[in-house]
């Protein structure tokens, strides 16, 4: 449900950002056709474009995948003993090739 | 013998240290700085779109890292379970600012 909410916003904010661009396209070629001096862009494209932004962003960070808690004893508590004994077989395995490799 | 007047030093109680498990550690903060390249780009798009120039862009830039952790901040309720230093990301203003120069160049010269 996060996550949908994340691509929500991530389309939301892009499709604003590229109205906004588009606007300013159209702003500069109807000052160039009247011959005005360009200053500065609209408030109103800026004000779009920061919110296009702040909009964008939410979404990015919530469509990012999960994080995970780092402390070790969390995940051991969850981790089964049969995964401890594969684990030693391993070591095991290894140890004895690299004894007779040599 | 030991006299019983003499107080004995006793053991301290057992602390469990706690362990950090590096390969979740770099998981989380490798997502974090996707994160951080990706909104860094988009807002390197919107300075070159308000057209901003020398040092107005990175005052610019200053105001998305400070979003970025703002917004980070907010949508993870408890970050010290996912970074043994949280606070640093406050610190951490370059790591996104060269996809940020990348975006505002292109966009100031493309518009």
């Amino acid at each position: 449900m996060n996550k949908l909410l994340g691509y929500i916003c991530c389309f939301v904010g892009i499709a604003l950002f590229i109205h906004s661009v588009l606007s300013v396209i159209q702003h500069k070629s109807y000052l160039r056709l009247t011959n005005k001096p360009f200053e500065h862009i609209p408030y109103d494209i800026a004000a779009e474009s920061i919110i296009a932004l702040v909009i964008a962003s939410y979404g990015i960070i919530n469509v990012a995948p999960k994080l995970t808690t780092i402390k070790i004893n969390s995940h051991l508590s969850k981790r089964e003993r049969r995964q401890f004994i594969n684990h030693n077989l391993a070591m095991y395995t290894s140890s004895s090739s690299s004894s007779s490799s040599s | 013998m030991i006299n019983p007047q003499q107080h004995q030093p006793q053991a301290p109680e057992a602390i469990i240290p706690e362990i950090y498990d590096s390969d979740y550690i770099n998981l989380n903060l490798r997502s974090k700085n996707n994160c951080r390249i990706l909104i860094s780009s988009l807002g390197g798009c919107v300075a070159g779109l308000l057209g901003l120039t020398n040092l107005w862009g990175f005052v610019f830039f200053v105001f998305v890292h400070f979003l970025f952790c703002a917004l980070y901040s907010i949508s993870h309720k408890s970050l010290i379970n996912y970074f043994v230093n949280p606070k640093t990301m406050w610190y951490e203003i370059t790591s996104g600012m060269m996809s940020f120069v990348l975006f505002w160049t292109f966009f100031s010269n493309i518009l």
